[in-house]
This record gives structure tokens, C-alpha cells and sequence, in this order.
């Protein structure tokens, strides 16, 4: 883990994942820009008036028996809603997002994707040929607005940073997000769980529940 | 109903066995009944 | 809600009221509580039903004062918690739908549990079931581009689901909060397809197709979860009941060819090892169209312990009958089993040619006969004989010989519960597809 101390504060700015660029100050929500072992802040995050989601930074769970904890979340919203993607890193290298909506949990990682189409010509029933991860089908295509950010993150994901989200099914719990931003093309593939199969430790209590 | 067939039909099959065993008719209407000669086409005939 | 063992691991689980919001209704300035404010996207004011976007800043107005002559009164308040299925859900939303063409309505309650997310439990004559929207897609036996096409089977986690209705639904009334933005009058395509007690269903409008798994539950359940005074009593059989008698036809069937199996086996083994004994061989005198009275056969030795006997009796009758009646007498015990016979032959010629009737043999068995030492005590009549000759009938006494008189009765008596277990069965099947679109049940002449 690498640990910095905030440009802003001062406060210690940690980095658990070796490919996180960006990170939120906890205490001063500063927005920070990780260059090597340089921090450079490059605005503030403000806080979320209405946040409902049982999961936090710290949050751990298991997948495929392996345990992962939450160090980072972008929150997006579209013109119909909104969701929570949660950055996550297991003990090594490796990272993964949860992606949290309408109660449905999506765990993917990331996959390097090659000879997407265009996003200007993607159509919802497109099949999407992700080569030897099979062919997908296009559920939905949203342009959405990062609404807030905190941890750490692999991009820069300041409040307002634009892209367009899509959705894909493949065959059974399959499923595959490619995000489509202004500097790089992202392609996640993973599968829909139910929220015992996690078996979540340290999660968010919520009011009145 | 279907505990009471499991029960009720186990049964008849043991029974079933007994009787074939021991030479029963347990269904037997017409058990040694006395008959009358009738005569052609069923009148009474002596 | 604290100490429930649903909720999932939380440090310090708060037993707080949830943290509610509050703000004035841009319609008509009453006052509206958001319960779930980060999760609600619409919310229904409770004065004047106007239903409000809360996900806009400005609290834009989707639905305007729709106020219905004739509200629906929610069978389970909101904001009212209850045990489902291992975990705890609240009502957060209620709405009122009707198909379209028929106007036929049911209502749906939206539950929410901030960890699990949100579920329906659809109410439609007074039967309910739970509903999950799954992101899994069935298999389709169909190629076709519509949803509920007759024929259509769906396959979804090894279970087979029938379509059974399909149809265009419209919102009606609403009250509550909701995650999506609730419009009233909006109208999906909807097809619900069935495997007692599940269902699956599917919503399709012009920009996304979502579908739902359901189950069958009790409105007993219903009523202890919630805690509710009453529920009202379900009316008819709905789509999903679980389907007992089938159930109960599934298992009577299998017993019953069991039960079939072991009896023919074993009417096969008690056939094949019946000692078929002849114990006695007699040969008597009658007298033509006389009687005669008081003969006495030779003891003979009935082997085992018990079984049946049969009597075979023959004289040689033609156009005229020969009547035995007798007893046979065990030599130890003075027992006795009487018993009669006729043998009668005839036969002859009118219009329609030659005819016959009778035979010149009868049989009778007797069941259960001790073994033991026994005779027979015999009188003999005939009557129809042209002369008054003596001549000879023969009796014969057979020890043990197979019979399938049980066999056939066995069979009736093992198969009346099986028959009835399965109409029962197909009166079940047959009024839960009485309110369907794709009833198969129904006969092509109505």
C-alpha cells in the first residue's frame, strides 16, 4: 500500500491498488491526481444530499473464494437513475468492480477488449462479438455523468466527467459493461449475484434497518 | 389421500398374497349358491 | 428492526427510524414524506396524488391530480414491514393495474429491504405472488419476435413455463414511492407464463424488456407476515396454486403401477406354483329323467393346510339337464360345504339357423378348504330325456388350481383412488386454465 499525504490537508491519502490514478481525500474531499508519487489536486467533490446503499470503503466480500474490499466508488446517473460502481481489490494486483443497482449486484473485472464498434453506431439487440468471451447482446446504452466520487479510483473521475455506459448480456448470470469516455474505451465482463453469495462484511448501516 | 393409498394398498397387496396363497376368493358373489335347473330359454323347467 | 437475523452483517446495527425526507408538494403545497430518498425515484403525494420526480431538484410533476372517483384501498399498508422468504421487507409502493382490452385489474405492492433491493407481491383475487425481476433471459421453444404466442414454452433453471396469458397493461392508480418514474395510464406488453406454483413474466415497452420470476403465497402468509387483521379469502384457482392434486395424481400414479406390478407378479407366481391336485375321480350312476338320492364317494385326501377346490361336474346332457346337488364332507371334522350344479345342453334349429345353448360341464370352486380326509355326499335329478336309461356323469375334485377371480378385484379395488386422485387432478388443471388465453382444457366445439 502506498500512502501520500493529501496537497490540500495533509492528510494521509492511501493507495491500496497499484492502478489507481485518482483518489478523494476522506477528509477534505479533495479531488487528487496521483502522478508517480505526486498528488495534485484538481478540485473538490461535494457531498451526496440523498445516498442509500449498503455499501461503503472498507466494505469486503467474497467472490470465487477469494476475498475483495471496497477502496472506491463512482456514483453515475443517467436521465432515468442512477447507480453505484464500487471499486474493489483483492489482496494482489488484481481489481474488480461491483456494480450496484436497483439492489442488483454485478461483479465484473476488466477485460481487454479489442475491434469494438464505434459507439456513435451501437444499437439496443446489437450483438457484440467479445472474441473468446463469446458474443453479447446489447441491453441498454446510457449516457451518464459521474455524480460523485470517493477512495481511490483507475481514472480520473471527477464530478461531471461524461461517458457512455453500455450494457450486454451473454448466456445465463453473464454479463459485460463497456464504457465508452472521452480518452479510453473500458470493457468489463462478470456476472449478476445475489447479495448473500458475497457474504459482505462491514457494510453500511442504514437508518432505521 | 396419498399416505392412505400407500397404507390401504400395501395392505390389499398383502392380502392379495395371503388369500392367493391360501386358496381365498375374497370377492365371491356367487359362493356355492344354490341352483335350480331353468330349462331351455330360462323358464322353469321340473 | 434490530436483532433480526436477516439483516446482513452491519457494525452497530442502527435502530434509528429511517432518515426520511420531507418537502412541500409543488402542486398542491402538502406536505410529502420520501422514505427512501437515494433509492426513490417518484413519489405520489398523499393529498392530491400528483405523482412527483424526486430525482429532479425542482420536484417536477410527472402525473397531475389523476384523483380517482373510486381509490384502492391497499390490503397491506404502507411503510408496513413483514417477514418474506428469510427477509425482512417494507411496502413502499402500491399500484392498481388492468389489461388494456378487458379492464380486468389486479394490484401490486412494491416491497423494498435496502440490502436485497426490491420485490412485488402481486394481488389479484385475493391470491398473491412474490415477484423478483431477474436479469437472466428464458428460452424460448418459439422463434418468434412477439411475447405469449400459443404454443410458446420457456425454459429458465430447469423449470418449463406454459404461456398463459398475454396482454397490454396499463398503470391505473398509484400510491407510494417508486425507483423508476411512475406515469399513470403508462402501458407495457405483458405475457405471464406458468409452472405451478411459479411463473414467469415479462414487461416489454418501446425501450427495455424486463423480466420477473414469481411464486405462489399463501394469503395466510401474507396475513402473519404483515400482520395484518384479515386478508380477504382467495376466490377460484389462480395461474400459479401450487398444484396439489397433481402433485398428489404424481405419486398416486406411480403407487399405483407398483401396485399393479407386484399383484400381476404375483398372480403370475401363484398361478404357476397352484398345485392343481385331482383328488378325487368319480364316476356315478343317474337315471334318466328320475332321481337319485344318497351316493357316497370314496374318502379322498385334500393336501396343505388350506386351499380353495374346485368341483367339475360332466354328464353326458343333450337337449335335456342334469342336476347335482351335494356336500362335501370332511371325514374328521363332519364340515360341510354343500353345494348344487346343473348342466344343461341344448340346442336346435329356427329361422336364424342352429342354435345351442348350455354345456354338458359346470364348475364351482369353494375357497378355503382345510386339508384333510373328505367325501362327498351326492343326489342326482335330470329331467328333458326321451327314455329312462341309467347313465353315467363323472365328478371330478381338483386340489389347488389358479384362479383369477382376485386378481381382477384387486386390480378394481387398487385402482378407485388413482382414478379418483386423477380427476381431481384434471378438475385442478382444468379451472386453473380456465383464466387463461391458452386453455387447453377447453373443447373446440365451444
Amino acid at each position: 500500500m502506498l500512502t501520500l499525504s493529501c496537497p490540500s490537508c495533509g492528510a494521509n491519502v492511501n493507495f491500496q491498488s497499484k492502478s489507481s490514478v485518482f483518489a478523494v481525500c476522506s477528509f477534505c474531499k479533495s479531488s487528487l491526481v496521483r502522478q508517480d508519487m505526486n498528488l495534485d489536486e484538481i478540485g473538490k467533490i461535494a457531498d451526496l444530499q440523498d445516498d442509500l446503499t449498503p455499501f461503503q470503503i472498507g466494505t469486503t466480500g467474497m467472490y470465487n473464494k477469494e476475498k475483495f474490499e471496497i477502496i472506491g466508488r463512482l456514483k453515475v446517473g443517467y436521465k432515468d437513475g442512477f447507480w453505484n460502481e464500487w471499486f474493489t481489490a483483492f489482496g494482489d494486483e488484481r481489481v474488480a468492480w461491483l456494480a450496484e443497482a436497483q439492489g442488483f449486484l454485478a461483479f465484473c473485472y476488466p477485460y481487454e477488449a479489442t475491434d469494438l464498434p464505434e459507439v456513435k453506431t451501437l444499437k439496443i439487440g446489437q450483438a457484440v462479438d467479445l472474441k473468446e468471451k463469446g458474443i453479447y447482446e446489447i441491453d441498454d446504452i446510457r449516457v451518464v455523468k459521474c455524480l460523485f466520487s470517493e477512495g481511490e479510483l483507475p481514472f480520473d473521475a471527477v464530478q461531471g466527467r461524461k461517458s457512455t455506459s453500455v450494457d450486454l448480456t451473454g448466456f445465463e448470470q453473464e454479463m459485460a459493461t463497456i464504457e465508452y469516455a472521452a480518452k479510453e474505451t473500458r470493457t468489463f465482463i462478470g456476472h449478476y449475484l445475489d447479495f448473500d453469495d458475497f457474504q459482505f462484511k462491514n457494510l453500511r448501516p442504514i437508518d432505521g434497518w | 389421500m396419498v399416505r392412505f393409498y400407500f397404507v390401504t394398498g400395501s395392505l390389499l397387496c398383502a392380502i392379495f398374497v395371503y388369500a392367493g396363497m391360501n386358496g381365498y376368493k375374497v370377492v365371491d358373489p356367487f359362493a356355492v349358491s344354490a341352483s335350480r335347473p331353468l330349462g331351455p330359454g330360462g323358464h322353469y323347467h321340473k | 428492526m434490530a436483532g433480526n437475523a436477516d439483516i446482513p452483517d452491519v457494525p452497530n446495527p442502527p435502530v434509528t427510524k429511517p432518515r426520511v425526507k420531507m418537502f412541500a408538494c409543488p402542486n398542491c403545497g402538502g406536505s410529502i414524506t420520501l422514505r427512501y430518498p437515494g433509492a426513490s425515484m417518484s413519489v405520489v403525494c398523499e393529498n392530491c396524488q400528483s405523482i412527483i420526480d424526486v430525482n429532479d431538484e425542482n420536484y417536477k410533476i410527472l402525473t397531475k391530480f389523476f384523483k380517482q372517483a373510486k381509490p384502492f384501498t391497499p390490503l397491506i399498508p404502507l411503510g408496513q414491514r413483514g417477514s418474506l422468504k428469510g427477509k425482512t421487507w417494507e411496502v413502499i409502493g402500491f399500484m392498481a393495474r388492468s389489461d388494456v382490452n378487458s379492464a380486468y385489474f389486479w394490484t401490486e405492492y412494491l416491497l423494498f429491504n435496502p440490502y436485497y433491493g426490491y420485490r412485488w407481491l402481486v394481488e389479484d383475487k385475493g391470491h398473491w405472488n412474490f415477484i423478483t425481476t431477474i436479469k437472466k433471459k428464458p428460452e424460448s421453444n418459439l422463434r418468434v419476435a412477439g411475447i405469449g404466442v400459443m404454443g410458446e414454452v420457456l425454459t429458465l433453471d430447469g423449470k418449463r413455463y406454459k404461456v398463459f396469458n398475454s396482454g397490454r397493461t396499463q398503470v391505473d392508480y398509484v400510491i407510494g414511492e417508486f425507483y423508476w418514474r411512475v406515469v399513470i395510464g403508462s402501458q407495457t406488453n405483458t405475457a405471464d407464463y406458468i409452472d405451478p406454483p411459479f411463473m414467469l413474466s415479462c414487461e416489454k415497452d418501446a425501450s427495455e424488456v424486463v423480466w420477473s420470476t414469481g411464486e405462489y403465497i399463501s394469503h395466510k402468509e401474507i396475513k402473519k407476515a404483515f400482520k395484518l387483521d384479515k386478508v380477504p379469502d382467495p376466490i377460484g384457482t389462480a395461474a400459479t396454486e401450487p398444484p396439489r392434486a397433481k402433485e398428489s395424481w404424481g405419486k398416486m400414479g406411480m403407487l399405483w403401477a407398483l401396485f399393479l406390478a407386484f399383484i400381476t407378479c404375483a398372480q403370475i407366481w401363484l398361478s404357476g406354483t397352484s398345485p392343481y391336485e385331482v383328488a378325487c375321480d368319480y364316476r356315478g350312476i343317474y337315471l334318466q329323467n328320475g332321481k337319485q338320492n344318497d351316493q357316497t364317494t370314496p374318502v379322498f385326501t385334500l393336501e396343505k393346510e388350506k386351499s380353495n377346490v374346485q368341483i367339475t361336474v360332466h354328464a353326458p346332457v343333450s337337449n335335456s339337464w342334469f342336476y347335482i346337488s351335494g356336500e362335501l364332507v370332511n371325514n374328521t371334522t363332519g364340515a360341510t360345504y354343500p353345494f348344487e350344479r346343473t348342466v344343461e345342453y341344448y340346442y336346435g334349429t329356427d329361422s336364424d339357423g342352429a342354435w345351442t345353448e348350455g354345456s354338458s360341464e359346470s364348475a364351482l370352486t369353494i375357497s378355503a378348504v382345510p386339508g384333510g380326509k373328505y367325501y362327498l355326499n351326492l343326489d342326482t335329478e335330470s329331467g328333458g330325456y326321451a327314455t329312462k336309461y341309467k347313465d353315467q356323469y363323472n365328478l371330478k375334485v381338483v386340489r389347488g388350481v389358479p384362479l383369477y377371480d382376485n386378481y381382477f378385484w384387486f386390480a378394481f379395488f387398487l385402482s378407485i383412488l388413482p382414478l379418483v386422485s386423477w380427476s381431481t387432478m384434471r378438475q385442478e388443471e382444468a379451472s386453473r386454465w380456465a383464466n387463461s388465453d391458452f386453455n387447453p382444457y377447453v373443447s373446440s366445439s365451444e
